[in-house]
């Protein structure tokens, strides 16, 4: 329903800012391993809220796709996410 | 593409849905990785246009170009179950009216849904706490007319069912006995009956029984009888009795 392909459906942009399980380092020679236990994620970001005839809503949203300072500059909503180790 | 207003609520919904989809690949993820994450709390701020057109609020999303949007601030958080089950209304039990099915003024409906009335049993709390609904709406709502359209939703719902008649004696006195269920359901009402247009008395009456003297009966042997009860305000049958006991009933 999301009508520009420009914008990800919401849980995907959230998805792929959540790989941090991919900051994990290991240093075999020490024996240390170290890993986040929280991070703090606040970025503006450009968002489509679609609603159907029925009132149903489907939430799409992208990075800011350019910071170029145009005549007529985007809507930048804002986004603070925590996201936390589980235990 | 039109820009559409859209409601919180849908909104939020929206955003569980989101979130919810984001957990369960995560959960998946879980299967095989020792060391995952999830999502603690989100923030949203959102630049729109808030509307409202009598009824109720609602928000456009500002576009390019457009000045003067309002921020509004979504925050999602995440609570264990038993917090889910402290701050929750409990579910509808069975033979709980709700509001919605009734058949009282959607003004009402309206009005009792603010503060947060959805069925019966919500009202029967409120009473019970001696709270005056006037002073708490905007409209003048008429307690007692709601009261009884929600005693009578109720009583349609618990409707009563004669499954037998018998005749017996009891010191020389005939009496008739109905048993089914859901007779004589207010305890505080006695049911009045009538046979062949003439008050008989009420011996006993309870859910599953009611015992009518009905003296005349067999001054009348090989003729049909007609009895119409009174159950309570809301439930009235009449019962057409003849000599072998045979029954049909209309409610």
């Amino acid at each position: 329903m999301l009508t520009d392909d420009l914008y990800l459906p919401f849980f995907q942009h959230i998805r792929e800012m959540m790989p941090v399980e991919d900051c994990i380092v290991i240093d075999e020679e020490k024996g240390i391993l170290t890993y986040p236990e929280k991070v703090e994620i606040s970025t503006p970001l450009e968002m489509e809220i679609v609603a159907n005839d029925d009132g149903e809503i489907q939430v799409g949203s992208a990075p800011p796709m350019y910071y170029a300072n145009t005549s007529l500059l985007p809507v930048f909503h804002h986004l603070r996410i925590t996201i936390v180790k589980n235990e | 593409m039109e820009n559409k207003p859209w409601n919180l609520e849908s909104f939020v919904d929206a955003l569980v849905i989101e979130l919810d989809k984001t957990r369960e690949t995560l959960a998946v993820k879980a299967l095989n990785k020792p060391l995952t994450y999830s999502v603690k709390d989100m923030a949203l701020d959102l630049q729109i246009f808030p509307t409202y057109n009598g009824d109720r609020v609602e928000f456009v999303t500002a576009r390019p170009g457009e000045q003067g949007a309002s921020k509004v601030t979504i925050k999602l958080d995440s609570v264990t179950d038993q917090v889910v089950k402290a701050t929750s209304k409990s579910l509808p039990q069975k033979g709980d009216v709700q509001i919605e099915e009734t058949e009282v003024d959607e003004e009402t409906k309206k009005e009792l849904r603010k503060i947060g009335v959805t069925s019966v049993k919500d009202l029967e709390t409120i009473e019970k706490k001696n709270v005056d609904l006037n002073k708490v709406g905007n409209k003048k709502i008429n307690y007692s007319d709601l009261a009884n359209m929600i005693q009578k939703s109720r009583r349609n719902s618990a409707s009563p069912k004669v499954s037998k008649v018998s005749m017996s004696m009891s010191e020389d006195v005939p009496v008739l006995t109905l048993e089914g269920e859901n007779l004589a359901v207010q305890k505080n009402f006695k049911p009045v009956a009538v046979i062949n247009d003439e008050l008989v008395e009420v011996k006993s009456y309870s859910d599953k029984k009611i015992q009518l003297e009905a003296p005349k009966i067999n001054s009348r042997p090989g003729r049909s009888h007609q009895l119409i009860i009174a159950l309570d305000p809301y439930s009235i049958f009449k019962l057409n009795l003849n000599e072998n006991n045979d029954y049909a009933g209309k409610s």
